[in-house]
Parts: C-alpha cells; structure tokens; sequence
C-alpha cells in the first residue's frame, strides 16, 4: 500500500529542520572551541609577560639587596657610604654565607653575586653563588661600584655582577 | 528591504565589531611587550654609580689623587703641567677613562656619551658614540675655585 504524498513531504522537512539544528549546532561548537582557544592563547602570553615582569623585578630586588649589604657597604663611625664595598669585609663573607646559607638564600635566592675589580685592573671575587641545576632563563645586572682597601685607605673601581637564574 | 537582507545586515554588524574586539585583544594583549624596569633601573643605576666611582677611584701611579682630582688639575692647567709619572693629567685621563668605559659599557653593549667640560668651555674629556634617541643622564659638577664661577661638568649620558 502506498503512502499518502503529505506525509513523505512532512517526513523530509523534519529530516531537512533536523539537519539545519545539527549544523547549528556544530558550527557553535567550533565557535565555541575557537574562542576558547583564543582565550587560552591570550591568558598563555599575559602569564609570560607577567613572569618576565616578574624575573625582572626580582633581579632589581636582588641587585638592591646586594648594593645595601651591611656585611659589605663600606662604613667610618657607624656611618655608611654609598655605592661602596669594602674589600676587608668581602674578603671574610665567604665564611659567613656557608653558616648563614638560609638567611642568603631567603636573600638571594637562586643566583650569582661576584665582584670585579676593573682599576686597577684584578681579580674576580665571589659573594654569593646558588646556581639551580636547570634554569630556562638568566638576568644579568652590572653595577659599577667603589673597592674600598682598608689598608691601603685606596678606593678602586669595580663591578657588582649580580646574575639571577629563574 | 527583505528580512532576510535585514538579518545578513545584522549578522554582518556582529561579525565586524567581533573582529574589531578581536584585534584590540591581539594589539594589547597578545602583542604587549613586557615592562622594562630592569632596563629603566640599571639606566639611572648605571649612570649615577659609574660616574661617583669613577671619580672616587684612586690613581696609584698619579701622587695618590682621586680621578676627581685629576680631572680638576687637568681643568685647571688645561693640560700644561706634567703630574702622572711623566705625563700630564689631561693625557692621563684621555688613556685611562676609555680604558675604562671598553671593559664596562663596550661589554655589556650599552651605548653611552660622556662629556667633562668647563663652563669656559674647555673639553677635559669625550667619550662614547651617542645616543640618537632618549637617554637618562647624570651631570655632576666639580667646582674649580673658590669664587663657584668656573666648574668642570661631568655629564654621563645612558642610552635608551
């Protein structure tokens, strides 16, 4: 027996408004997946810029913290001079930062402090050294500074190197 | 016209300002470069402590003065009288203060001026290639005599 011709016509434009929903549909999923995407994308770069913002921030800090020292700022009469490091002090810091090594590194963190003497021309002194096993990036900072020699009363010309590893 | 024209219209609004956003997204978001404070910290750092040690140094071979005083004899005497273990504090500083600025500046890329002259206009020294764009700058100003109307200027200028 055959079927009446309105109710095949009615048949395929339900099976047609089906296959509109169904594309509908896909169509905001892959919205949906692009935007989330872009939206992810967008957070990853922010997150980067943030953690550059913030590597640099630190060795600023770092750099500070070394530069005001106490263990290593030249000082007459308890008072202080700016911009100085007094070689006698420097001499002895590393027997006082195996001893202290939390204090240093709550301090420091993971980084390298060294000294060089640039005139008259010398050698390189080390301050601090923590060094992390792997690192994906490193910050140098060089400060030009003066080489008190307590001995000598002579000031010399230096560099403050400060490199932070993160 | 049509409702159909009408909604591609519409459609074709929405499509625009999502693309408008999403660019304004991409320029401020994606493409923002990270601020340099390190860059703007080691700059002022830079200039302030390179010229206060400089001249604070102590030149050994030159009757124990400071690069202070060297500068200010070479000022004073504009390069006449021999002081330096046999050559004259001018021609001191013309060999030394370069040395200098090749092992720190040269190395580390910063590109930087240095100028050190009298307000009579003597040129002491000059150092380094310029900056073509901004700079942070230290003038530090050395009196010459007791009266303050001859003094040395020290200008250290740091690249952007």
């Amino acid at each position: 027996m055959r079927k009446p011709a309105f109710r095949i016509h009615a048949k395929r434009k339900g099976q047609i408004q089906m296959g509109e929903s169904v594309a509908i549909l896909f169509i905001f999923f892959i919205l949906i997946v692009f935007g989330f995407v872009f939206y992810m994308k967008i957070l990853g770069s922010s997150a980067q810029v943030e953690f550059q913002e913030n590597i640099q921030l630190q060795a600023i800090g770092v750099a500070q913290r070394v530069s005001f020292l106490p263990e290593l700022q030249c000082s007459r009469d308890n008072v202080r001079k700016e911009n100085c490091i007094d070689l006698f002090k420097l001499s002895h810091l590393d027997e006082l930062v195996p001893e202290h090594q939390l204090h240093y590194f709550d301090l420091f963190g993971f980084s390298r402090v060294t000294v060089q003497q640039l005139f008259p021309s010398g050698s390189d002194l080390l301050v601090y050294d923590n060094v992390p096993a792997t690192f994906t990036d490193k910050l140098s900072t060089f400060i030009p500074t003066s080489l008190y020699n307590g001995t000598t009363g002579n000031f010399n010309m230096g560099v403050l190197v400060v490199e932070v590893f993160s | 016209m049509k409702r159909g024209q009408m909604e591609i219209m519409g459609l074709a609004v929405i499509v625009i300002l999502i693309s408008v956003a999403m660019l304004f997204a991409i320029r401020f978001v994606v493409l923002k470069e990270p601020a340099s404070y390190k860059q703007s910290f080691t700059q002022t750092e830079m200039a302030s402590n390179m010229l206060s040690s400089i001249l604070r140094t102590t030149v050994v071979n030159c009757n124990k003065m400071t690069f202070e005083e060297v500068f200010q004899h070479c000022a004073k005497n504009q390069g006449n009288a021999l002081i330096c273990s046999g050559e004259t504090t001018c021609d001191f500083l013309e060999r030394e203060v370069p040395l200098i600025f090749n092992s720190t500046f040269d190395q580390w890329r910063v590109k930087f001026r240095f100028t050190a002259q009298t307000q009579a206009g003597f040129s002491v020294l000059r150092a380094g290639s310029g900056c073509p764009a901004g700079f942070k700058s230290k003038p530090y100003p050395i009196p010459l005599d007791t009266t303050g109307l001859n003094t040395l200027i020290l200008k250290m200028d740091i690249c952007d």
